[in-house]
């Protein structure tokens, strides 16, 4: 398997886990920058490109709130889960706990084998 | 700043209006942080360079605008089996369409102008593509990004086409061609009711009394050859039925074709003084009794074929 299609396929599994992670995070009030910040420190290294337009998008469909702050001189927008954030957070949170769960016992059961 | 200014420029320029100010103002702040943390950890204000290396990292200013609207596609994914499906009946449709064009302007006035045909032919396939795919946009978009229709909704297995072999599939380009040949002759064959009567009366030749006598017939098979045509072409497989009504026409004109072939002369002279006759007449009679014989021919091999093809099926 070439290296690009690695990349597109771990592309492809990141980007949904991505949503999961970037609500989980705004649990507590961020502005785009200390988001990306948190996410690196969390493991989870996402280019400005595609983690800005993200946190735009689930603002656009009303999961999170937002706001305009001065902060340091300068103003940021802080986002933070809205209600019905929250609420898919549950949701999505106990999904990606059972599938974890599942896909993990078939890898274990994988490696076994081998 | 002038870097960073211009850079915002280029994307407000790719973004809608009344999402502009909103988007921008939030991109420059998130800049402008990124900017931030460099001073903090070089503690020096960051070069032109490492400025530029910033924007660089976010992406090209249309890139960016594009990533913060919803996503938009000429075909989407989901309708382009579709789409092709259109543009493959689109072009047949065209093909089928200056054939039939070609044919009634060359019967009408004797020009071949292929160069115009291939003008017309390239012109029509453009027109139909642009409307096709401009129709498949508004689909794959939707205003207020509601679905129009879902052309996969109403289906069912038991209403899929009962194919078994790869053969009983009917290629849509061939079946265009056959139903383009059959106008074309039925249109060749009944001259003198479409033709102004004008040109009759400038013609030099004409078909002769006893193939006169079998272009009723003749014309009748072709007419149900087109519907039959026109049938495949809305349900593109063989069945034993299909098959037997196939080989019936094949059958039928096939018959009366070699019946042709064995007349002394297929064309004769019209007696308009004001016309000179042609020389070659002989000779293209004899041509054209070949020609007739050999298609004659070749329908009877088909509808062998099709009783082979009746046989393969009824095996299964």
């Amino acid at each position: 398997m070439s290296e690009e299609h690695l990349e597109k396929l771990r592309q492809e599994l990141r980007r949904g886990i991505l949503v999961l992670a970037v609500l989980g995070s705004l649990r507590q009030p961020h502005y785009g920058y200390s988001l990306r910040k948190q996410l690196q420190e969390a493991g989870i290294d996402i280019d400005e490109g595609t983690l800005y337009p993200l946190v735009r998008r689930l603002a656009d469909q009303g999961l999170l709130s937002s706001e305009w702050q001065q902060g340091e001189g300068r103003e940021r927008r802080y986002y933070q889960l809205s209600s019905e954030g929250v609420v898919l957070l549950e949701s999505l949170g106990a999904e990606w706990q059972q599938l974890n769960k599942h896909v993990g016992k078939i890898l274990e059961v994988e490696n076994g084998n081998n | 700043m002038e870097t960073i200014d211009r850079y915002m420029h280029a994307v407000a320029q790719a973004l809608p209006e009344r999402r502009r100010d909103e988007i921008t103002r939030e991109l420059r702040a998130n800049i402008l942080d990124s900017l931030e943390s460099i001073r903090e950890q070089q503690e020096r204000e960051p070069t032109a360079g490492e400025v530029a290396a910033v924007l660089v990292a976010l992406g090209h200013p249309q890139q960016v605008a594009a990533s913060f609207l919803p996503p938009q596609q000429l075909v989407s994914a989901d309708l382009f089996p579709l789409y092709k499906q259109s543009l493959h009946y689109g072009v047949i449709l065209v093909f089928i369409l200056g054939l039939i064009q070609f044919a009634i302007s060359f019967l009408n006035s004797g020009s071949m102008d292929f160069i115009d045909l291939f003008h017309g032919l390239v012109m029509k396939g453009l027109i139909t593509f642009a409307v096709i795919t401009g129709l498949f946009y508004v689909f794959s978009n939707p205003p207020g990004g509601k679905p129009l229709f879902n052309p996969y909704q109403c289906w069912s297995p038991e209403k899929l086409p009962p194919v078994s072999r790869s053969w009983q599939r009917i290629s849509s380009a061939e079946q265009g061609v056959d139903f383009a040949s059959d106008l074309f002759f039925l249109l060749l064959l009944n001259y003198s009711f479409w033709m102004p009567s004008e040109h009759v009366s400038r013609l030099a030749v004409m078909f002769a009394d006893p193939v006169r006598e079998w272009i009723p017939l003749l014309s009748g098979v072709m007419i149900v050859s087109l519907l039959f045509g026109l049938w495949n072409m809305v349900y593109q497989y063989w069945t034993i039925p299909k098959l037997v009504m196939e080989a019936l026409i094949n059958l039928g004109a096939a018959v009366i074709l070699l019946k042709v072939s064995r007349f002394e002369q297929i064309l004769v002279h019209t007696d308009n003084p004001s016309v000179e006759p042609v020389e070659i007449l002989e000779l293209a009679n004899h041509i054209f009794s070949a020609g007739v014989f050999w298609v004659g021919m070749w329908l009877m091999f088909m509808a062998g074929w099709n009783l082979y093809r009746i046989w393969q099926l009824s095996r299964t």
